[in-house]
């Protein structure tokens, strides 16, 4: 089944999300995400951690290829994900697999440095 | 040395309060002119630093290291700063306060500080090296010295074409927005608006410097300030900075006699100099007054006649000798000193003053005192208008003054501006039609939401023939548009 989350309040075709849990979880982004998405992410973020907790979930794919920017801002929703799964108990974390692009300059740096977090829950796949 | 947990407890609430307030700070510099909030992340971090030493908390110190060396690199280079920089310093935070946390019992075993201090030393090295790419904010005083300015005219000129890059830009999507963020960047370094504020913080340095040349001449001094703070661009802070520095040394050089002198002229040993800046309408206002001996208008004529920049026989008045003595070169004394004689600093006044649009005059009475006067215009910084989102466009559209929002709009012309503007027809969001009027025109616009009222600050200006200029809304880049000067949208 795959479930179609537009992110809320921006209404803007290219940044979006897409969650599917079709063959395991994972939530593809696509598009740009500037500041002005910053608000519309953090609060995808947080219903869709709730719902990962909820259907107790193991791994997360997180396929940002397609995601051609990010501002810092929304960046920080990424971080304040990751801090939120660290917060879990330990049986109840789920690890994060980022699949990237590293092409993208953001990306290259961004994620090989959000792997540093915790690399016991976060990886990433070029 | 055994830690207790208490202290380990405070220094942990302490170290989260004051990382939050660097991110704000870190946020802010980048985004405005903030000189309290670059200091504000020197401070924390360095103080940061300090206390997880105390409490061996030895990565958080270690991290704290390589930001201020990466904030020292963003400091030089006057917080121009690409996105990646800006990344790196957010999540170099993040991950402080990871380290900050750990100890409290989550499970984050996993943390690779070697591999995040590698990924910092690697922003470190290829920012160290590269040009500057980007000015959100800059300091003042860094910027006066650190950024190559386009003088007014060509600045204007380029605006439209800025403008284009920042549209081309923000319309774009993979390595193709990568490439053309980098010629808006350039663009927006080169032309657009820079901000300043101007205050009595910022001319107060110059007391100090005439003092000691008051010191040096064997004269005493009274200096008084009344400065009203006000926001200004870069280059009106340097006119009026350049021209408090020598108006302010002239004054203690030529103006204020000598203690004997003064005090056989029946006035005060000690010379008065008043400096009051403040903005009348839209100028804003420098005088600098001194009670000293004033201008020898006669000396002014003779050495003007001398130089021949004046025929023998030329009648004219105060204000064309005023005019004379800010000619490049222009000195009544025959001889250079360290303080003065080459002619250069009134010559810089007036440069300074004409480069922004101002002028500089000058009064005088023999024996009570000399005023100059520095006027520069002050252009409105900001707009007051709404905010909308067109459908097809990722960045806020504000219609400013005189278009007003129309509470009930009879409106025979609907726009879809991210056609009228040549880019891709809109292909997505909801759109409602909303009317707006500038008087004249009746214009209903496609907006995906409500228009919002906003106050844009401007960020690159442009003649009012263009069609749009580039501002921000809430520290987001959008666009000013003028539906007026988009061709087709109004027949024309």
């Amino acid at each position: 089944m795959a479930v179609l989350l537009r992110v809320p309040e921006v209404e803007d075709p290219d940044f979006t999300a897409e969650m599917s849990y079709a063959d395991g979880a994972v939530l593809r982004l696509t598009g740009s995400a500037d500041r002005a998405s910053t608000r519309a992410l953090a609060d995808m973020v947080s219903a869709l951690h709730d719902e990962l907790c909820r259907r107790g979930t193991r791994v997360l794919v997180i396929d940002l290829y397609d995601v051609d920017y990010m501002a810092a801002p929304c960046f920080r929703q990424l971080l304040a994900w990751v801090d939120k799964v660290q917060e879990l108990d330990r049986e109840q974390q789920y690890k994060i697999r980022l699949r990237g692009n590293p092409s993208l300059a953001w990306q290259a740096h961004g994620l090989a440095a959000l792997a540093c977090f915790d690399t016991e829950l976060i990886s990433v796949e070029a | 040395m055994v830690i207790s947990d208490e202290l380990v407890a405070q220094f942990r609430a302490m170290a989260l309060e004051r990382i939050e307030r660097v991110e704000h700070a870190w946020e802010q510099v980048l985004t405005t002119l903030d000189d309290d909030a670059s200091r504000s992340i020197q401070r924390e971090i360095h103080t940061l630093k300090g206390e997880s030493k105390i409490v061996g908390f030895t990565d958080v110190n270690m991290v704290c290291h390589r930001l201020e060396d990466l904030l020292d690199v963003a400091r030089a280079r006057g917080y121009a700063v690409d996105d990646d920089f800006d990344l790196a310093v957010t999540i170099a935070l993040r991950f402080m306060v990871t380290l900050v946390k750990k100890r409290s019992g989550a499970h984050v075993a996993g943390i690779d500080l070697p591999g995040f201090v590698h990924q910092l030393d690697s922003v470190l090295k290829r920012h160290e090296h590269t040009g500057r790419s980007r000015t959100g904010s800059v300091p003042p005083a860094l910027r006066a010295t650190s950024l190559v300015r386009l003088g007014s005219t060509l600045r204007t000129t380029l605006g439209p074409a800025a403008v284009d890059a920042f549209i081309e830009y923000a319309v774009s999507r993979g390595p193709r927005r990568d490439r053309l963020r980098s010629s808006w960047h350039l663009l927006r370094d080169l032309v657009g608006i820079q901000r300043a504020v101007i205050s009595a913080e910022q001319l107060q340095k110059h007391r100090a410097s005439v003092g000691a040349l008051a010191q040096d001449l064997g004269k005493q001094l009274d200096v008084r300030f009344e400065v009203e703070t006000a926001e200004v661009t870069t280059e009106v802070l340097a006119a009026l900075d350049v021209a408090t520095l020598h108006l302010m040394r002239n004054a203690v050089d030529h103006g204020i006699e000598s203690p004997e002198a003064r005090v056989a002229a029946g006035k005060s040993a000690a010379g008065k100099i008043v400096l009051r800046a403040r903005t009348h309408a839209d100028h804003y206002v420098l005088a600098i007054e001194d009670d000293g001996g004033g201008i020898d208008f006669a000396r002014v004529r003779a050495r003007a006649i001398e130089l021949g920049l004046l025929p023998h026989e030329a009648r004219v008045d105060d204000a064309r000798l005023v005019d004379l003595m800010c000619h490049p070169g222009f000195s009544t004394r025959t001889a250079a000193n360290e303080v003065s004689g080459r002619g250069v600093g009134l010559d810089a006044v007036r440069g300074g003053a004409l480069d922004v649009g101002g002028n500089v005059s000058a009064t005088s009475v023999a024996g009570k005192g000399t005023t100059w006067t520095v006027t520069v215009p002050v252009m409105p910084l900001t707009v007051q208008g709404h905010a909308i989102r067109a459908p097809g466009l990722r960045f806020p559209v504000v219609l400013g003054e005189p278009w007003k929002l129309m509470e009930r709009p009879m409106v025979s012309v609907v726009v879809d501006l991210g056609v009228a503007l040549g880019l891709a027809p809109s292909n997505s969001i909801s759109s409602t039609i909303w009317g707006f009027t500038n008087g004249e025109l009746q214009l209903g616009l496609m907006c995906g939401g409500k228009p919002m009222p906003v106050q844009a600050r401007t960020l690159v200006k442009t003649p009012p023939t263009a069609f749009g200029e580039v501002v921000t809304v809430d520290a987001v880049e959008g666009m000013l548009v003028r539906p007026e000067r988009i061709p087709g949208v109004t027949g024309r």
